[in-house]
């Protein structure tokens, strides 16, 4: 693995080294827009808890809190993950309980789903 | 078997318009002014487009425009399709067949509307997708569209990483940079692979007033937040394991070859690339309207913004990209047009004043296209096995050996030899580059380079829908 930079400390457990801890939203704080989200609720991907806000995409909700991988692919098994964010490009593809894959980044994430890689499609 | 979508009742209207962006919601207001009942049906929940999206119903905001160019007059569009009777804004839906017969036009739709929609004119508004050119390693994830990172940033209120490089060309550039920047994202370095020698053989168009000054303030962005913007400068290649970590970026010439010697790296865990648009014509072009020969196809309309299909009318970067502000024009010009096509009275002095306005602002359009196009010096970056066609994993080394071993001259051919295409997005990613490397290779744009475009079957529906 290569050089991971000055990343901040991690505020809490982190499975996997490579999940920044710093959440990618934009912080109200320093906001430009203004934004106030929704109760805050989590939902599981490959296992782990992940939170997320209503409103929110899958794709959104996970690229926050530092995962990137949302797929492998049929042929070589290469990790792909969001590129278009607009429904486009189909390489965010996810499976949710268990279903049939759906893009993650025009899917809205809800409470208690199973979020999981999707393999082969 | 009798499902929801075979049993709903057909909606009817005089006038509908496919998508509720910069062209799509002033030619909804323009028509539904002159009397016409009107539809528009949109993919997204909230109107703008991919160019003016906006934050979910779920977040509250207190300036929704922070981020945004142009939004008092898009948010007056936004109200007037709520407060117009005459309109009805169909969101969350997605067109995916379309027919027409002499005197009307029926739409398929799935999503939250999963029905049909018929009309005497139809307005195509269905704008552009955002052109990736490949290189080594931008399949991995963390590399990103910048339209990705803007739908992220303007849309859900997510930065795309912590580190985070902008390259590419095209208008979208600077302002995405500058869009990223005010959300508070640590940009290392802006990269244009054109350089000022291009925006001066551009013309003095591209100087004008109004546009400098737009510049300006993304410059001025990018200064405050100490970000250089490097022209003649792009990341030819991408490494990490299982997502970006390193870039590796190099100078480039005028016609974008790597000039030796000048590689270096940079950490990052996000990339986001830009270069230009290419417009969505799948519908247009299986409705059969003409489009314009060449890679990056568009519609073909004249001046009142009518396809070469009657009843068939097309605003915005469907027919050519032009940007938001033409966009505009276009639409209340088509559904001025369309209004008149169904027998509604239009202000004629009003849409002479639009086209004229039009003609205008399509050549400042004209002269940005000019200063930022793609060189083909970008197939020098590519390896033998950077992947070509993402969703069917084809390699370089499979498509030249398609071309130089078995002689393939055309899109339809190296489709069926490479599966380059064939997919589940359907081309939209390596379909103009494809085009690009056959025509490289070929020494000739392909005879059916608009073949890739010209799908029958606009977005994938499950089989309970048909």
């Amino acid at each position: 693995m290569g050089d991971l930079g000055a990343r901040p400390a991690a505020a809490g457990p982190d499975p996997d080294p490579r999940h920044s801890a710093e959440d990618l939203r934009i912080p109200a704080t320093s906001d430009p827009t203004g934004i106030t989200r929704g109760a805050r609720f989590t939902f599981r991907f490959d296992g782990d808890t992940v939170t997320a806000h209503p409103g929110e995409t899958i794709a959104a909700a996970l690229l926050a809190a530092g995962y990137r991988e949302l797929r492998r692919t049929r042929i070589a098994d290469r990790p792909r993950g969001l590129f278009c964010a607009i429904g486009t490009c189909f390489d965010c593809l996810v499976s949710i309980d268990g279903g049939g894959p759906v893009r993650a980044c025009v899917t809205p994430v809800r409470p208690d789903i199973e979020v999981e890689v999707s393999r082969g499609d | 078997m009798a499902t929801e979508a075979a049993t709903a009742q057909p909606i009817d209207a005089d006038v509908v318009v496919i998508g509720a962006g910069p062209a799509g919601v002033p030619a909804a207001v323009a028509a539904a002014r002159a009397g016409a009942t009107v539809i528009v049906i949109d993919a997204a929940d909230r109107p703008g487009g991919q160019y003016h999206r906006q934050l979910p119903h779920d977040f509250e905001v207190e300036d929704a425009g922070a981020l945004h160019h142009g939004w008092r007059d898009a948010t007056a569009g936004f109200d007037e399709l709520v407060a117009n009777d005459r309109i009805r804004h169909i969101a969350g839906t997605r067109v995916w067949l379309a027919e027409r017969s002499p005197d009307r036009v029926t739409l398929h739709t799935t999503g939250a509307h999963r029905g049909t929609v018929r009309a005497q004119a139809l307005i195509l508004a269905t704008g552009a997708a955002e052109r990736a050119l490949p290189f080594p390693g931008w399949d991995l994830p963390g590399v990103l569209t910048v339209g990705a990172a803007q739908a992220l940033v303007k849309g859900q209120g997510v930065r795309p990483g912590h580190r985070v490089v902008v390259a590419g060309t095209g208008p979208l550039l600077l302002a995405s940079a500058s869009t990223l920047v005010r959300a508070g994202t640590h940009v290392l370095e802006v990269l244009d692979a054109n350089g000022p020698g291009t925006w001066r053989a551009a013309g003095p168009r591209v100087l004008a007033p109004g546009k400098a000054v737009e510049a300006a303030g993304y410059l001025r962005d990018l200064a405050r937040s100490r970000t250089p913007y490097r022209p003649a400068q792009a990341i030819i290649a991408a490494t990490g394991d299982g997502r970006v970590e390193s870039v590796t970026i190099a100078e480039v010439d005028r016609d974008w070859h790597v000039v030796d010697g000048t590689q270096r790296h940079l950490d990052v865990d996000a990339v986001c690339v830009a270069y230009g648009f290419s417009p969505n014509v799948g519908i247009a072009a299986a409705l059969g309207c003409d489009l314009t020969p060449g890679g990056g196809p568009a519609v073909v309309v004249d001046r009142l913004q009518r396809t070469t299909v009657p009843r068939v009318f097309a605003a915005g970067e469907i027919t050519g990209v032009a940007g938001a502000d033409v966009a505009a024009l276009e639409g209340a010009v088509a559904g001025a047009a369309a209004a008149d096509a169904c027998g509604h009275d239009v202000d004629r002095a009003l849409v002479r004043r639009q086209v004229r306005r039009r003609e205008k602002a399509q050549r400042f359009a004209a002269a940005l296209q000019r200063a930022t196009p793609i060189r083909h010096g970008w197939q020098s970056w590519l390896t033998d096995d950077t992947i070509v066609c993402r969703c069917e994993e084809v390699e370089l080394a499979t498509v030249r050996s398609a071309i130089a071993g078995a002689g393939v001259r055309d899109v339809r051919s190296l489709k069926m030899t490479t599966r380059c295409g064939m997919g589940w997005c359907q081309a939209a990613i390596c379909g103009p580059n494809v085009v690009d490397l056959l025509t490289v290779a070929t020494g000739a744009v392909p005879e059916d380079a608009n073949r890739l475009a010209a799908r029958s079957i606009a977005e994938p529906v499950a089989l309970s829908e048909l």
